[in-house]
Order: C-alpha cells, then structure tokens, then sequence
C-alpha cells in the first residue's frame, strides 16, 4: 500500500508535468530562418582540430549558417549519454570535441575513455578505454578530462589523438582505428611520473591532469596538476614541471621547472626554500604561436593556497605566465602576475593571441585573463606591457612570519572585467531589508581592497576576511573567446565571495619530523569538537551577501582596449528568484548564476554563444539552463534562447557537416539526476 | 496566493496507516497547486533531528575522507561539488537522504564502497550540521529504509 500510494502520487505528478510541458511546447511559435551567405575566406574554418579551436585559443568559426535570424529555431540533433564510461557518472563533464576530416572526437566517462562520434547522428564509431586500476582512481584529476589533442604529419599520411589519462599517462591513439601507436612511447603510452626529475610512486595521488596536451609543430607540451592545495601541508607536493614530448616517439624532448634548480633562472626569488615546496604547475589550458615558435603556459601558485609562510619570496614562476621556445624549453620571458600568492588565484586559461592594430601598427599581442578579474595584455615577443602595469601597495599581512609582498600589478588598461575587493558598497540592496540585513552580516567579516591578505585568527576577531573575486574567479579554465575579424574579446566571469580563511594566530612555520613525517594540524585532530562553518554569506539563508549581477560576460575592443559592454549572462537560479524577501521585485529575473559555475563562450562570425552554468524551473516546471546567443556588437540577446535539460559544463564549439552547421556542448546534470552527456544542436 | 520557499531538510517518518491518508491528501494539494501556479512541489513534516556527537563522528571522518576534494568550506573543487549552500539544497530538492548516502557511498574515488552505512550518515550528519540544520538530542537513524523517507524539501506556504 505504502510503495502504489507512492506510486499513485509520483505518476499524477509526472502526468500533470508532462501535460502541461507538452502544452506549452506545441504552443510555440516558431519562425522561418533564413541562412546567411556571407564568408570570410581568410578565416573559413570548417574544422576544429583543438580544444580552443586554434593554438591562439580564440574559440571563433567563420561559419553563418547559424545566425541571429535562426538561433531559436535550433533543435537538439543527437545526445551521446556518458554515464556508462566509467565507475560513476561524471560530475563535472568539461570536454570540447574535436571535429577532424568528418568525424567527431572527445574524451568522456570517468574512465575518460576516447571516444569517435558520427557528428551527424551522434553514433558511436569506436571507442577507447584504458582501465588504469588504482593508479587512475589515485589520479589528482578525475573524470572526462577536458578532451583531445590533434596531430598530423606534415605529409598527412600518420593522424593522431593524444590524450592524458586520469592515471597521469601520456597516450598517442590512430585516429582510423582508436589502437595505441605503438612506436610513441612503450607500446603508444609514456608514463608521466617518470624521467620527471622527481621520484614519484605511480599511486602517488598528489599529481594528474585534466587539460589537453598542447601540440605545435611535432612536439606535445604536457603541463600537471595537482589536488587542491589549502592544506599548509601540500608545499610538499609534486612539482608541476612541464615538458615537451616528440609526437612521433613519446620521448621526452625537454623539461621546464616551474621552481627552479639550483642555479637556475629564479631560483633566488625562493630565498633558501625552492627544494621545499611543491605544486607549481600548469593545470589550465596553453596557447602557442608557431610563427614564433613560442609556447605559452599560465602558471599556477605555489602551495598552500592561502598560507606563504614555507615560502618566502615572489617564488617565480608561481602566478606567471611564461613564454618557452616549444622546440628547446628555454625561456624566452615571463611575467608575474601576482607575487607570493595568498588568494588561489592561479593562472586559469590560456592567453588569447592576437595582432593588435594600434596607432598605425601591428603588434603581436596576447591577453591573459585572470581569476582576478584582471586582462593582462602583453607584447608576446618580449612579454613587455602594452598598457603600463604598475606595481602599487597592498595591504600587508598582520603576521610576522608571512612574507606579504609590498606590492603587486595592477593593469591601468582595459579596465577590469568584474569587481575587485569589497566595501559596503558591494552589499546586496535589492531591498531596503535585505539591505540592513547585509549590514548586519558583513561585521563578522574584514573588508578590503583587492590583495587583502588573511586575517590573524583571534578568539575575539573576524570569522574570515571577504574575497572577491573568489578563488573561482574572475575567470576560470573556460576562458574566454575572441573574433579576429573585429579583434574583439569576449569573457565569462563570476562575481562571488569566498570566505579567505584566517591564519591561525598560534601557527608557527613548520617542517617535517625527524623521520621526515608530516606535521599534526590542530584542525584535522580528532576530539576537538565541532569547527566553525563557513560559506554562510547569505541572506534570507539564499540570497548572495553581495550586489548582483552574479555572472558576467564581457566584451572588449582590443585594439584600444575600450571595454565594448558587459552583461548579467545567466537567469536567475531557483532559491534567490523564489526567496519570499524578492517577491514582488522588479527586475530580479536575470541576476546571473551564483558561484561555482564555469563558461566557455564561442564566437562565430555572426553570434557569440554561451550556455548558463546552473539550471532553474521553467514555466512548465522543468529544470532547465538556457543556451543564449549575443549580438557581438551590442550585447544584445538575439531573439529565442534554447532550453538544455542540464547546465553547461563543456565549452561550445561548432562545424559544419555535410552542409549542416552543428553547434555542440557537454552539460552536466546535479544532485540525485548526476551524470553527463554531449548535446548537437542543429536547425530543422 | 501560494509561494515557495526553501527550507531545510524535512523529515517524513509516518507509520503506514497515516502515510496513506497524508499522502493522499499531499496529492490532491499537490495537484491543485500544479494546475494553479504550474509548479510542483513535494511536502514535508518534522526538522531533521542529530546529536552533536554524531556531527562530531562525521567531520571527524570528514576530515580524513572529504576534506582534500570537498575542501574546509565544503565549496567543492573540480568534480567535486559543493555539500553545502543553497546551491547543494536546490541541486538536492525532492531527494531522499538515503539517495546522497548512496551516492556517497561511491566516495572517495580511490576507494569506493569503502565507507560503512553508518560511516556515510555521521558524514551527511556533519554536512546538515554545517548548513546549519539544528540539533537535537537523537540520533539520526542510519537504516537506508527510514532514510528514503526523509527528504529535501521544498514547503508551499
């Protein structure tokens, strides 16, 4: 009786949704499209043979079939499931496919299997799956993995996939039959934790990657990452050195430390303690340009995230990014971004390539964005400003053993692509209530300009100093896109505190035991009774402490550096829009998607392209993000948006398939319906 | 004038005969409110109830299980999504608790179904601790059959 009440309950609920969606569906209007001829030759690009659609990282496709006339006529195509490919559903699905000579490929599944689609239907040509047993559920980057690196001999006769594995190894498949190459490495596989100028236990669960490899020319650039670094106990990690690769055999062609060995470059801005400290790689995604023959790597922190006391020092080349020659690893440039880190913000994503026309000239420019929500434009010949960066002073720490740096770069142009530190100005005034109530919750909170450092923990002091951006950015691994034709930048953002934790006021600098063991932390011993919450910056239990909008994209002319317009991307999630203290407010519909939330966008010749990062209820009660298109001039919402029945997770990309442009996604599903899968969107 | 509004987890633990009528009862409610504001919605009845000493098991297996992915602040990283927030509570809404401790039983990666029945439940005792869900004096039963019947919640006023 129990289980058919249920029942009962459960089939007139699922009826009446169904009812009422099919309703509202078949009660929509939909419009004529009509294609759009134009093409940019210089720029066609049927084909998207990396994960950022070129070494540039610009995610842009010259195809228009797709355009503001048509956008909301766009039907799912074909959906390729992930749930099966692997122990468990993916909980974060972050691959771009590659679209090569036909045929569609991409890593999924948490066995981050390889996998060729039919990009027309969705079918499964073949797959690939390593099953590396502990040593890939050890790994330090779990899941799908963000997809593929492409390559082909420059006869076009050998074609290759390369990937990494959960397990940290390097993997060269045929792209005909999805088999290992058996001359690259040991029968098509190189063991990533060796010939790595560290000793690594290959369960060693402190190092992996996420990222695809990077190609240029013949060499495969491999950058690591590692699990995430709060524990003041992970300076001794891994270090993330990165190294290039020869694609044709696996063997190792050169290796650059990101904390530099005795006698090398930057080894002095360690101040005694490089052998000490750990992490340092480079987890986000590489640019290069070939021309030059330079790779680009954005740089992690050092560990730990948010306590430098092991570390003195701007601790190069934490936070920076560096220009290496791909063939050597010789450093051509580097530059710091920010300088003895205390806040996560690590380089999150490639830097964007572009020739910039200024004052009657071209120069070779790239625009790194930044967790914190800066865009550092640099010369990337030399690594030489374009727009002056000023080193200006920041607060400094009240600890006597952190070595807080008296100053850090500040960009004076473009201006930054979200806000920066927090007054109560930040502070959420929707209503005049929820207003007073932020007043009230910011006391236990410190303040400050960007670069505050961690407050000294006392009995009678702060419960934390408030972070924004938060260790999510600003950006993040999405990165952002750019059109070459208008030389414009696009970029998602978040605006969002964190909660920067104090520093204990009794900690002292610590190292290891005698027998070489790791330190006891106060926090983790048992015993000690319940520990303060965090994260509880919210009003009415749901609304955000500070004002919205909550995410962002941003547009910038790059050529003067003039920001072009800036919007609140995402709509409003469920538990702020049907919080009792907004209703009856105006304008509450669209404050953007709150915190832990990542977008890519794709630029096409006619539209700029984004899914939301959280979901909401529609008007027929159904949990759905939207995939919104923009006019790139104005920021404008093109007409229609398409609703996905999850949110996105994976950057867009597009190409056209037998005379029929494709564009396609990775979203995720949350909660008690996890799993992941590819969604095609094609029109009628 | 119906509204939603989030509220904690709610407890659903009804003897057969009352379950019947309520639920019953929760349908008819349940229907008129889909056809008049078409959103759907579940019901509810007591708080959740834990002791502190069981919230004190859960970190403390938090903090050697959890704690490296979920992080201090249960914010999340990378695949690891965020266990506390509103962000959590609306991605968990109509859930049962005994679908996360399944889930979770899953966790951590490397050693998955690891972790015992009543190990998982101190762990989802210290999350409702940490979203501030109040304590009581009982302990939060770890029998996978009662807790099917608790859920996540949304409540119509």
């Amino acid at each position: 009786m129990l289980s058919s009440s249920r029942f009962s309950l459960k089939f007139l609920k699922q009826f009446l949704c169904h009812f009422f969606g099919y309703f509202f569906l078949t009660s929509l209007i939909l419009t004529i499209c009509q294609l759009k001829a134009e093409t940019l030759e210089q720029f066609s690009q049927d084909d998207w043979r990396t994960y950022g659609g070129n070494l540039s990282s610009h995610r842009y496709s010259s195809l228009d079939q797709i355009n503001a006339d048509n956008f909301e006529d766009l039907q799912i195509a074909w959906r390729f499931n992930t749930d099966s490919l692997g122990p468990r559903p993916d909980g974060l699905y972050s691959a771009t496919p590659l679209y090569v000579d036909g045929v569609l490929y991409t890593t999924a599944g948490t066995r981050r299997d390889v996998v060729a689609l039919d990009p027309g239907t969705g079918e499964l040509l073949w797959m690939y799956r390593e099953d590396e047993g502990d040593r890939g559920l050890a790994g330090a980057r779990q899941g799908a993995g963000r997809g593929l690196s492409y390559w082909e001999s420059s006869d076009g006769q050998e074609k290759r996939l390369i990937y990494v594995t959960p397990g940290y190894r390097l993997i060269a498949l045929d792209i005909h039959t999805g088999r290992p190459v058996q001359d690259f490495g040991i029968n098509g596989v190189v063991d990533l934790k060796l010939n790595f100028d560290q000793d690594l236990d290959p369960l060693d669960n402190g190092i992996g990657l996420n990222a695809t490899p990077l190609i240029v020319d013949d060499v495969v650039v491999v950058g690591a990452a590692h699990r995430p670094s709060t524990d003041v106990r992970s300076k001794w990690s891994a270090r993330g050195y990165v190294r290039g690769f020869d694609v044709r055999t696996g063997k190792r062609l050169w290796i650059f430390h990101t904390i530099p060995l005795k006698g090398e470059f930057g080894y002095e801005s360690w101040e005694g303690k490089a052998e000490e400290n750990g992490n340092v790689g480079v987890w986000s995604q590489m640019s290069a340009d070939p021309q030059l023959g330079l790779v680009y790597l954005p740089v992690e922190m050092a560990a730990a995230d948010y306590n430098g006391y092991n570390r003195p020092g701007n601790g190069l080349f934490g936070e920076s990014l560096v220009a290496l020659d791909v063939h050597t690893g010789e450093r051509r440039w580097h530059f710091q971004t920010v300088h003895h880190g205390l806040w996560d913000w690590d380089l999150p994503c490639a830097p964007i390539i572009f020739d910039m026309q200024k004052d009657g000239k071209v120069i070779k420019a790239l625009a790194q964005p930044t967790k914190s929500a800066f865009l550092f434009v640099l010369n990337r010949e030399t690594g030489d400003p374009i727009w002056p960066i000023e080193e200006l002073p920041v607060p400094q720490s009240e600890s006597k053993y952190e070595d807080t740096s008296p100053t850090q770069p500040f960009p004076t142009w473009p201006l930054p692509f979200d806000r920066q530190g927090v007054t109560k100005d930040d502070l959420n005034d929707l209503t005049p209530s929820l207003r007073a109530e932020a007043e009230v919750l910011v006391e236990r909170y410190r303040l400050g300009p960007i670069y505050t450092p961690p407050a000294l923990g006392r009995p009678d002091g702060v419960l934390a100093t408030l972070m924004l951006p938060s260790q999510v950015g600003g950006a993040n691994w999405p990165g952002g896109s750019f059109d070459p034709i208008s030389n414009r930048l696009f970029i998602h953002s978040h605006t969002a505190v964190a909660e920067l934790i104090n520093t204990p006021e009794d900690m002292l600098p610590f190292n290891r035991g005698p027998e070489g063991e790791l330190p006891e932390l106060n926090n983790a011993a048992p015993g000690l009774g319940l520990r303060t919450r965090r994260g509880q910056t919210f009003l009415q239990g749901t609304i955000p402490i500070i004002k919205p909008p909550y995410d962002r994209i941003t547009a910038y002319d790059m050529n003067n550096g003039e920001l072009l317009w800036q919007k609140a991307h995402s709509t409003t999630e469920d538990h702020i829009r049907n919080n009792p203290a907004l209703i009856g407010v105006e304008g509450v519909d669209r404050l953007g998607a709150y915190g832990r939330i990542f977008i890519g966008t794709l630029t096409t010749s006619t539209l700029l392209i984004a899914g939301e990062g959280a979901v909401h209820t529609n008007e027929q009660g159904q949990k759905v993000a939207l995939l919104r298109a923009y006019d790139k001039d104005t920021g404008d919402d093109v007409p229609g948006t398409i609703e996905m029945p999850a949110k996105q997770t994976g950057s867009p990309m597009t190409y056209l398939h037998k005379g029929k442009q494709y564009i396609v996604l990775s979203v995720t599903y949350e909660g008690e319906k996890s799993g992941a899968e590819i969604l095609a969107y094609a029109l009628p | 004038m119906c509204n939603l509004k989030v509220l904690n987890f709610i407890r659903r633990i009804k003897s057969a005969l009352a379950l019947k009528v309520l639920t019953w009862i929760n349908l008819v409610t349940i229907s008129f409110t889909l056809l008049l504001a078409m959103l759907s919605a579940c019901v509810y009845s007591q708080e959740v109830k834990f002791r502190e000493a069981h919230a004190t098991r859960g970190q403390d297996l938090y903090y050697t299980h959890c704690i490296s992915c979920h992080g201090e602040a249960l914010s999340g990283f990378d695949q690891a999504p965020a266990l506390a927030g509103p962000k959590f509570f609306s991605s968990w809404q109509k859930a049962s608790l005994q679908s996360l401790v399944s889930k979770m039983s899953s966790m951590p990666p490397d050693q998955p179904e690891s972790l015992l029945q009543s190990q998982l439940v101190d762990i989802l005792t210290y999350i409702l601790w940490f979203n501030e869900f109040p304590m009581g004096h009982d302990e939060l039963t770890d029998d996978p059959k009662k807790l099917n019947e608790i859920y996540f919640c949304i409540k119509e006023c």
